[in-house]
């Protein structure tokens, strides 16, 4: 059985869900807790999220990150 | 209330994958789920939920849910709250998509000087006029 994306290392975000500068945003906002790498792609973006701290709640930051891009993308998607 | 049941006895072969870290993936067909509602009902989870949406295919979506407990029976009791949220949030769509132009009409009429919608409901063309009653404006009527 293989861990989820929410668990990796590296996750892909699809730029149709997922807009790129809602990503930018995101690593704005978390560049206190975590240094991201992000490579872009045509469709898609590899991001790779390294908290500044580590500890047991690295994979929570990760988790989080990721809930946040997902609300940013979700608002732009619904106001257009 | 009973436990619901484990998605995968209930759902096609294939919709539902669990992962090693407890969190479910669902698939979903685009031809039946919208993003926009994929979306609105993912929104409604990420308070209790760790979510991650991806693309799984031309027309198919792969949802990974995990509780932001990490307990597996509320992952499972989330991803089925999402489905049926899924279904609300489908229909609300269909029903506004369907109704956008009754809607329109109506508040065009509310922001609007002149009529655009006649006494039966049908829209009036634009430049054409409504019909004038000639009696009313000529026949002299004393004030009572």
């Amino acid at each position: 059985m293989a861990a989820s994306a929410l668990s990796s290392d590296t996750v892909l975000l699809y730029h149709s869900i997922y807009p790129e500068d809602c990503l930018a945003e995101a690593c704005e906002a978390y560049k206190t807790f975590a240094d991201v790498s992000i490579e872009r792609g045509d469709v898609f973006s590899a991001i790779a999220l390294t908290p500044k701290v580590q500890s047991p709640d690295s994979v929570t930051i990760r988790r989080e990150f990721l809930n946040y891009v997902l609300d940013l993308s979700i608002k732009k998607h619904l106001a257009s | 209330m009973p436990a619901p049941p484990p998605l995968e006895g209930a759902l096609p072969a294939g919709a539902v994958a669990r992962f090693e870290d407890g969190a479910l993936g669902l698939v979903l067909s685009t031809d039946i789920y919208s993003l926009a509602a994929i979306l609105r009902s993912s929104y409604w989870l990420t308070d209790r939920c760790y979510v991650h949406l991806n693309a799984a295919g031309e027309r198919s979506l792969e949802v990974t849910l995990l509780a932001k407990s990490g307990k597996g029976t509320e992952t499972r009791n989330i991803a089925w709250e999402f489905l049926n949220n899924l279904i609300d949030s489908q229909l609300r769509i269909s029903i506004q998509q369907e109704t956008a132009a009754v809607r329109e009409m109506i508040v065009s009429q509310a922001f609007s000087d002149v009529d655009v919608i006649d006494d039966r409901g049908r829209r009036v063309d634009a430049g054409s006029l409504p019909k004038v009653d000639q009696d009313a404006i000529t026949t002299w009527r004393p004030a009572p």
